[in-house]
Parts: C-alpha cells; sequence; structure tokens
C-alpha cells in the first residue's frame, strides 16, 4: 500500500516523514488557491531531496487559469522528477496529455454520491438503489475511455455509506483513498467573498485568503455527521477505512492522508 | 436569443409556446423505474415525479405537440452513472429516442461515449452538455466538442467576463446556453454531491405527488411562495439552517461577519427568484444565444417567467445601449414581478456592475 500526504502549503512539509513516499501538492477546490511558481520550485526540491514522487492537484479552470497551471506544468516538465498530476477539469486534461506526465482521475470527476444525509434513508432503499451510493461513476464506457485516454488511476472519497467498487472489471485500473477528509460540495462564492461581492460595486480581486485562518462546524438535526465548511468546500470526515481496506476486490492501493483540512 | 423552457406535463405545451418559448426541455420518471429503484436513484438530477413526465406515452405526446409548433426538445440524462445503472440508463435513453426528442442533456461521459461510438452517426438527434458537465473554459469545451457535443450549457458559476473569453479563444463551432432564472445554487452543480429527494424517501412520498402539485397550482401566487418555501427548506441540503461553530483566530466583528454571510448565502428567496434578466444584452454579444429557465421542480409561475424574459429579448431591439436596456429590464422586473425582486442578492451573475 503506498502512502501519500496531503500538502496545501509549504508550512505543512512539517507533517511530512519517511512514511509517505509520494506527495500531493495544490488544491483542488478553489481556483483563488493554486499554487505559484515560488512554493511549487520549493516542493519540487524538496521531493527531489528525500527521493518522492509528486501529485499536484489541480482545480477546474476559466481559460485564465489554464495559464497559471501551464506555467506550473513547465517547471515540473524541467525538474524530471516522478510527476502525476491529479486533474479535475477536461480542459486541463487536454493541456496536460502533452507533457510527460501520469495522469490521474481527481475527485472532482470521480463522481461519488458524498452527502452525509443518505445515511438517514439508505436502509430503506432497494438494495440496488443503495449499491448505487457506494460506487463511482466508472461504467463500462467511461472506463473503456479512460483506457483510451490513458487514465489508469481514480481518486476517491472514504464515504460515511461505504465504499464499493465490485463491478468494475478492469483489472489495470488503481484507486487511490483520501483520509479522513471527503469533500461533499463546493462554490465559487465563498462567505468572505460572499459578503464583499453585495457590498462592493467592483468584485475584482477581492480574496484576501481569509479562508486559510478560520473554518466553520455546520451542524443540522436532518444532517446525521457533522459538516465542516472551510472557504469554498464543504467536508466530512471518516477515518474508518478498516473495512475498506480488508475487501481485496476493492484495489484500493494508494492512502493520501489529509493532516489538516485540503485547504 | 432564444429561450428553453421546462416541461413537467404535456397539458402546459400549448401555454409554454404560446408565452415564448423557443424549445422545451423535460426529464421522465417512470412509476416502474421509481418503484424498482426509488426515486433516489432518478436518472435525470430531479427525484421527484412533479419535476418530470410521467411515462414516455406522455414524452411522446409532449414532442409531437412542441413539433406542430417547430419548436425541439431536448432530454436529459444529467446524471452520472455507476455500471449499477448503466443498463437502465441505456434502455430510457433508447426509449427517449423513439419518441424523436431532438437532443440529449447529458454529463456522464460514459454514456457520450457510447452514443458517439454507437448512435451518434446514425441518427439526427444532438448532444447538449449539460451543466453538471462543468465547462469552464474553451479547452473543455473542445473536449466535448470531439466526443460529438453541439451545444454546451454553460455553468452559473462563471462571470460574464469568463464566459466572453470562453467563446473569443473557442476554436470550434458551438451553441451556447446560459441559466438566467431561478434557483441559482451557489454550489457548483457538477461538483455538489448532496443528494436531493431524501424528503420524498422520508414522507413516503406524499409531498412530491403530482395530485398536490395540481392543487397548488391553483393557489394564488403570494400562497404558493410560502408552500414551495416550506417543503424545499428541509429539501435541500445546502439551504438548511445550520448551527455555525467557527473554529480558528477570530475577532467578533469576524465572527459576526461570518455569521451574517452564512444567513444570505443560505437564503431560501434568493435562491428560488434569482435572475440574469440584465445580463442578456451582454450574454447575447458574448455569442450565447440560449437563455434557459430553470423550472423543472418548480410550481406555478413558469408562464409568466417565459413571458417576463421574452420581453426582455424583445427590449434588445428596441434600446441602444446597454445602460438603457438595464434601466427598462429594471422597470420591467419590478412591475411584473413586484418591489425588491431586483437587488445584488438575487443576481445570476455576481461580477455585473449595475448596482
Amino acid at each position: 500500500m503506498e502512502k501519500a500526504i496531503y500538502i496545501s502549503s509549504l508550512f505543512q512539509l512539517r507533517f511530512w516523514n519517511d512514511e509517505y513516499t509520494r506527495i500531493y501538492f495544490g488544491n483542488e477546490f478553489c481556483d483563488k488557491l493554486i499554487p505559484n511558481l515560488e512554493d511549487t520550485s520549493e516542493i519540487i526540491s524538496f521531493v527531489k531531496e528525500k527521493k518522492l514522487s509528486l501529485s499536484l492537484l489541480t482545480t477546474y479552470a476559466t481559460d485564465d487559469n489554464l495559464i497559471k497551471f501551464e506555467m506550473l506544468f513547465n517547471i515540473l516538465e524541467k525538474a524530471k522528477i516522478d510527476t502525476e498530476i491529479i486533474i479535475n477539469d477536461w480542459g486541463l486534461f487536454k493541456i496536460a496529455k502533452n507533457y510527460p506526465f501520469t495522469l490521474v482521475l481527481g475527485r472532482l470527476l470521480s463522481k461519488q454520491k458524498r452527502g452525509p444525509r443518505i445515511l438517514n434513508v439508505i436502509d430503506n432503499l432497494p438494495r440496488v438503489a443503495q449499491d448505487r451510493f457506494r460506487k463511482c461513476s466508472i461504467n463500462a464506457y467511461f472506463n473503456e475511455f479512460l483506457d483510451k485516454i490513458g487514465i489508469k488511476r481514480i481518486e476517491l472519497d472514504n464515504l460515511l455509506q461505504g465504499v464499493s467498487l465490485e463491478e468494475i472489471e478492469d483489472k489495470n485500473l488503481h484507486f487511490s483513498i483520501y483520509i479522513p477528509f471527503g469533500y461533499v460540495t463546493v462554490s465559487r462564492v465563498c462567505l468572505y467573498s460572499y459578503n464583499k461581492i453585495l457590498n462592493r460595486t467592483n468584485c475584482k480581486n477581492i480574496c484576501n485568503k481569509e479562508c486559510l485562518m478560520h473554518h466553520c462546524i455546520l451542524n443540522h438535526a436532518e444532517m446525521p455527521a457533522s459538516l465542516i465548511l472551510k472557504g469554498n468546500a464543504v467536508f466530512f470526515n471518516n477515518s474508518n477505512i478498516e473495512t475498506i481496506l480488508q475487501n481485496k476486490e476493492n484495489r484500493i492501493d494508494r492512502i493520501v492522508y489529509e493532516p489538516e483540512i485540503p485547504f | 436569443m432564444n429561450i428553453i423552457a421546462p416541461v413537467n406535463n404535456v397539458f402546459e405545451v400549448e401555454r409554454i409556446i404560446k408565452a415564448g418559448a423557443n424549445e422545451l426541455y423535460c426529464g421522465v420518471m417512470p412509476k416502474e423505474l421509481w418503484e424498482k429503484y426509488n426515486i433516489m436513484s432518478c436518472l435525470n438530477r430531479r427525484p421527484s415525479v412533479t419535476s418530470n413526465l410521467s411515462n414516455y406515452n406522455e414524452l411522446a405526446k409532449v414532442v409531437k405537440l412542441a413539433h406542430n409548433h417547430g419548436i425541439s426538445v431536448s432530454f436529459t440524462l444529467n446524471e452520472f452513472y455507476p455500471e449499477t445503472q448503466y443498463n437502465l440508463v441505456v434502455e430510457e435513453f433508447k426509449r427517449a429516442l423513439s419518441c424523436e426528442v431532438d437532443a440529449f442533456v447529458v454529463s456522464d461521459i460514459g454514456l457520450l461515449y457510447m452514443i458517439q461510438k454507437r448512435h451518434l452517426k446514425k441518427c439526427s438527434f444532438k448532444i447538449h452538455i449539460s451543466n453538471c458537465g462543468n465547462v469552464f473554459n474553451s479547452k473543455t469545451a473542445e473536449f466535448y466538442s470531439e466526443l460529438g457535443a453541439e451545444r454546451i450549457i454553460l455553468p452559473r458559476d462563471l462571470t460574464i467576463k469568463e464566459i466572453k473569453d470562453l467563446t473569443r479563444l473557442l476554436s470550434v463551432p458551438m451553441e451556447m446556453e446560459a441559466f438566467i432564472l431561478n434557483q441559482k445554487c451557489h454550489n457548483i452543480d457538477g461538483f455538489c454531491t448532496f443528494q436531493h429527494g431524501i424528503s420524498t424517501v422520508k414522507h413516503k412520498n406524499i409531498f412530491c405527488s403530482k395530485v398536490l402539485h395540481n392543487i397548488l397550482g391553483l393557489f394564488p401566487s403570494k400562497a404558493l411562495k410560502m408552500v414551495r418555501s416550506y417543503f424545499m427548506k428541509n429539501e435541500l441540503a445546502c439551504l438548511l439552517g445550520y448551527n455555525l461553530n467557527i473554529v480558528g483566530e477570530s475577532n467578533n466583528l469576524k465572527i459576526a461577519e461570518i455569521r451574517e454571510s452564512h444567513k444570505q448565502y443560505s437564503s431560501m428567496k434568493k435562491f428560488l427568484y434569482s435572475c440574469g434578466a440584465c445580463s442578456i444584452y451582454e450574454l447575447n454579444n458574448a455569442g450565447v444565444n440560449y437563455i434557459k429557465i430553470v423550472g423543472r421542480c418548480l410550481f406555478g409561475d413558469k408562464i409568466k417567467d417565459i413571458s417576463f424574459i421574452r420581453n426582455c429579448i424583445n427590449l434588445l431591439k428596441a434600446v441602444e445601449t446597454r445602460k438603457e436596456y438595464i434601466q427598462e429590464i429594471r422597470k420591467l422586473r419590478k412591475r411584473m414581478f413586484g418591489p425588491g425582486m431586483c437587488t445584488k442578492e438575487y443576481c445570476y451573475y455576481l461580477d455585473n456592475d449595475i448596482y
């Protein structure tokens, strides 16, 4: 089992130890938190020094942000290290496939049903419907398409209702699972920017990255688990992984450990 | 500029077309599917019978009526499907195809790939990429074009500036469709994994029955809005009145600001009655030729919505400048929907600078 650690900022490198052979670096949820060139260069140096592998996390991207990612790809290509790109935008895939990287289908595109509220009703659903909520959207045709475009790894969250990959026949497909934070939803308007948009006539350049200083715990009688609101994304917490790993059919061969809320 | 309007039952088709719709969109939730898999396994992201036509006979009637008026119908199959649901969705696709729908609204890559491989060359329907396909840039639009798509339904989350960039940089011919009215969810639809339809399961489906839907249609508009808000209050996980605990470095002022922001952010009224009408002028200039009224799951005011947007489109020809256009739209909105319904909280496109 490969172990990787999820690092959103250089400060989090303190969580690394030699148990982790791969570093996930970047942000999947906010296009205002795309890593800058300096931080990426430092991560490259760290990875080279410790003889690790690197996975660059990417997010959805507007045309402006595609250019930022291309700049990151250029310095990663020059670094000549074992690099994966976690793809969460099909346009970015079209750009990344021109580089010598391994491409991986990210959490935003693996389409699991993550909302914890399903726990309230899942036992009342027919068996076939229950199964639907434990799977991702890998059907035979999608599998064939991924094979055609060279994607052989898929990133998953550790769903509170359990994860099942039993019907996926392609034995060459590999899966990673993120522990303990799974994402539920993401917005382009975070709590901080929303107030500013409503109170200003010009909404450009309004991000001061306040989200890095706080998070909110959300509770409601209808929601069977606490939610964590960090910046523009909502997460659940599930560190129970034993059942998934015991199931050999699942073919999960990488754990991505998130030492803090992945932001 | 064309209006795409939702249809929930065959009886409203004529009225919707008369009000000014240029295209219709709809889904089907057959009873046998619901009984076997439960409504939570809905194939088109609207897990309620009120949001869907009842069966494929009704779809065939809707298509025939629409075609009699020269209006096309697109059919929604815009969920993401695991292997367990795959045979089922292919079956539903074929049933809709036999009803002669003009286009499919799709987001699942496997379904797109299957359609491209097996059906697209042989048949005359079109593929529209749902907003759940998350087209945030011109390259993603080109990716879907390679899979046979002819239209992109843009995510609600793009600004007008980003839409302009996308259409300017696009290197393939592609129709562009943007949302214009109702249900401006603050989450990115294609990345949101909250499940809807939970109340339907909990309350044994009674709140979503077609009978209730038809009864509600008889209520005056204000009562209707209250009933709608009541039913949707606990339906949408994103709008639940959460108890909020803030963790991290904060002072009291910051905490108060975050709380207020969260309250505003989760406003049901803002969600239901959001509007982008004053952006039609710029969308038109950006090459967006289709504008969508959301409402597969809304009760009631559909005809008024379509008439409003039709009037907004007609105004494009009657004014000289954007400023003039916006002034006229705001007057029209106030006249048709009452005061207080045109503030920044209701804006679909948050980079607009009119306030």
